[in-house]
């Protein structure tokens, strides 16, 4: 099921949601062939203001304290990487782009730390991710890590930043304390994302090939076990964990469908059919919401976490990649 | 360490209703993938020594000097990921046609200590074919789309290039019904098939357009499916000596064999060997070459097309198997069924 914006507002509205603040005070909507940043709000979704990128905007996210949004750009055409390969920061008060950050070519996903003062990037084309200093706007350092990386993660105590590899089929593991790369292992073929645990002891992996879904133990690096999902076929992407740790979403893009894992049972619970290519998977902060960029149907579908369904689909800019909500 | 082969669902593990062989192959490798690492060791080195033989410098057809820059950087590749892990894979190359031909080979696993072979000029594989199999090495054919290299049977040769049937098929499904005539599927089949490809430079998903890319930037030309075929080789070896820990070919041979084994070469499909004659099954691509603005641009489909497996899921059948199934109509036969001892 899937509604328009008008009607998804009028659904919400009606059925009393009784603390719609609590779902994330916005939403962000990273549009790659748009070159836009789609804001929506929240409690009404409502889309609020549509930000102009200069550049094909992919990884999206929030500053921890939620007063700017941090965007990668890449250029246009993708067989080309230029010096507009970058990450911005833009205002959420402003809607303007407020700095640059410079963090290798060819950004694709990345992650903030807790504190707010590091941000590490996947350098796609580059075989490496970069470390860079938010305060000073400086990069500190490039790291080797395996080809074609895509997804980054940060631990929740801020110590361990996870990056996945396509072709390799790996993870690296970088200490943020030395910024080095401690370890590498191999997890399911071609991993896109990765997230952590609320608690930090489990990080789940995404395989696109594999078509399923690692279960890590995060100290270890163990895999403890490979959940498989949709068939096999669903090429999932996106992954997110619910706030409370109970809930693993991922977002299938082939499938049009997200997946629910019981993180206690390492089991698939539930299957939500939403737009089509979902690959941006959020969750709201109360857990009770979840988010998906609909790539191939211009929307971001409205998931209520309780009952499995789809509430809404907002309609965004063309081709949306990531998404974010504010914490 | 195979970490597909410990996939479960609701309980289940993959392959479940394959073979009793195939279950308990299954059931070892997650037994030996959690003694392995379980305690959390991280992946252990592996020194994979991978030769090509190269027909020689102004000697190489095209097509062949395709492959060997595709298993050039593959290799290249190949190192980067070991490394990772403390490991490398070294490429190492010999020169000659005919004899010649062989007595590189016999210098690249005698001198070099290769234990995987691979071919870049199509003429000389079947040949290097025999010769890898009385040696017991791993022989790659990333050049040869003869179908009677399949029907030979040669426990230690797999098949990256497609058969001269495989496009034949492609064009069968994916071309429009005027353009099926047996002229035109004559045509394509001679001419190495210009509207049905192995690969194409132009294609995006998947990590196509970046491993387009990483050709592009190092030999400064486009992708084709010969050097698809040359690099896809070099990944495949050493992602199967990567999962399985070894270098030995017998072992080798024994993992490329795993019905669970699978491979991704970029192109959106779990690549698998099919067990009756080591061909990879893969899809092909329809090129669609249209007009915009006075350019010429070209386009591919992939046949079969990746979304029969989603809509027609087995009912009766392990998900794998569906999806080597729908690819299986793509290869037909190639008359060979081998029977591999055992």
């Amino acid at each position: 099921m899937r509604l328009t914006t008008s009607l998804a507002a009028g659904f919400l509205l009606a059925a009393g949601s009784s603390t719609p603040a609590q779902h994330g005070a916005l939403i962000a909507v990273s549009n790659e062939a748009g070159h836009s940043v789609t804001l929506i709000d929240a409690a009404t979704l409502k889309v609020t203001r549509t930000i102009p990128m200069p550049q094909r905007p992919r990884g999206i996210a929030f500053s921890p304290d939620g007063k700017r949004i941090f965007v990668a750009l890449s250029d246009p055409e993708k067989r080309i990487q230029t010096s507009g390969d970058g990450i911005v920061s833009v205002d959420v008060s402003s809607g303007r782009i407020s700095a640059v950050f410079p963090v290798g070519s060819d950004p694709e996903r990345f992650a903030i730390t807790p504190d707010g003062k590091r941000l590490y990037a996947a350098n796609e084309d580059g075989s490496s991710a970069s470390a860079t200093d938010i305060p000073s706007r400086k990069m500190l350092k490039s790291l080797i890590v395996g080809i074609e990386p895509e997804g980054v993660a940060v631990s929740p105590d801020g110590r361990w930043v996870w990056v996945t590899a396509e072709t390799s089929n790996s993870v690296s593991v970088i200490d943020t304390k030395a910024n080095k790369v401690v370890a590498n292992f191999l997890v399911d073929v071609r991993p896109r994302s990765v997230a952590f645990s609320p608690d930090g002891k489990r990080a789940y992996v995404t395989a696109e090939i594999g078509g399923s879904l690692s279960v890590v133990d995060a100290r270890t690096h163990a895999v403890l076990r490979v959940i498989a999902l949709e068939h096999r076929h669903g090429k999932p992407v996106g992954v997110v964990v619910s706030p409370d740790g109970h809930w693993v979403y991922v977002a299938n893009g082939n499938a049009g469908a997200v997946s629910v894992i019981d993180a206690a049972q390492n089991a698939v619970v539930g299957r939500i059919p939403v737009g089509r290519r979902p690959w941006g998977i959020a969750v709201s902060p109360d857990g009770q919401r979840v988010y998906t960029a609909d790539g191939l149907s211009d929307t971001m579908s409205v998931i209520d976490a309780r009952t499995r369904k789809v509430i809404g689909a907002v309609k965004v800019g063309h081709q949306p990649w990531g998404v974010a909500v504010s914490p | 360490m195979p970490v597909t082969l410990c996939t479960e669902v609701d309980g289940h593990m993959y392959g479940n209703r394959r073979t009793m062989i195939s279950r308990l192959l299954i059931v070892a490798s997650c037994a030996a993938f959690f003694a392995a690492f379980g305690a959390g060791a991280q992946t252990p080195a592996v020194h994979l020594r991978i030769g090509l033989i190269t027909a020689g410098t102004g000697v190489d057809l095209p097509a062949a000097a395709a492959v060997a820059r595709g298993v050039r950087l593959g290799a290249a590749e190949a190192n980067q990921t070991a490394a990772l892990f403390g490991g490398n894979v070294d490429l190492f190359e010999a020169s000659g046609t005919g004899a010649a031909a062989i007595a590189a080979a016999k210098n690249l696993l005698s001198g070099s200590k290769v234990q995987v072979l691979v071919a870049a000029s199509a003429p000389d594989v079947d040949a290097i074919s025999r010769f890898a199999e009385s040696r017991r090495v791993i022989f790659l054919n990333a050049a040869s789309r003869a179908e009677s290299l399949r029907s030979a049977c040669r426990r230690f040769t797999f098949h990256i290039e497609g058969t001269d049937g495989m496009y034949l098929n492609a064009a069968r499904i994916g071309l429009p019904a005027r353009a099926t005539s047996a002229s035109i599927i004559a045509r394509a089949s001679l001419q190495r098939a210009d509207s049905v490809v192995l690969w194409g430079p132009t294609l995006e998903r998947f990590g196509a357009s970046q491993i387009n890319a990483r050709y592009r930037d190092k030999y400064h030309r486009e992708m084709d499916g010969s050097a698809w075929a040359g690099w896809a080789a070099v990944k495949i070896a050493a992602d199967a000596a990567l999962r399985a820990q070894t270098t030995s070919p017998a072992r080798l041979l024994a993992y490329l064999e795993l019905p669970s084994t699978e491979f991704d070469g970029h192109k959106g499909w779990p690549l698998t060997f099919r067990a009756a004659d080591h061909q990879l099954r893969q899809p092909l691509y329809i090129v669609v070459t249209t007009n915009a603005g006075g350019r010429r641009v070209q386009s591919y489909r992939d046949v079969p097309e990746l979304r029969g497996v989603r809509d027609e899921p087995s009912s009766d059948d392990s998900e794998t198997m569906a999806s080597d199934r729908v690819l299986d109509t793509l290869i037909g036969t190639t008359g060979a069924v081998c029977h591999w001892r055992k």
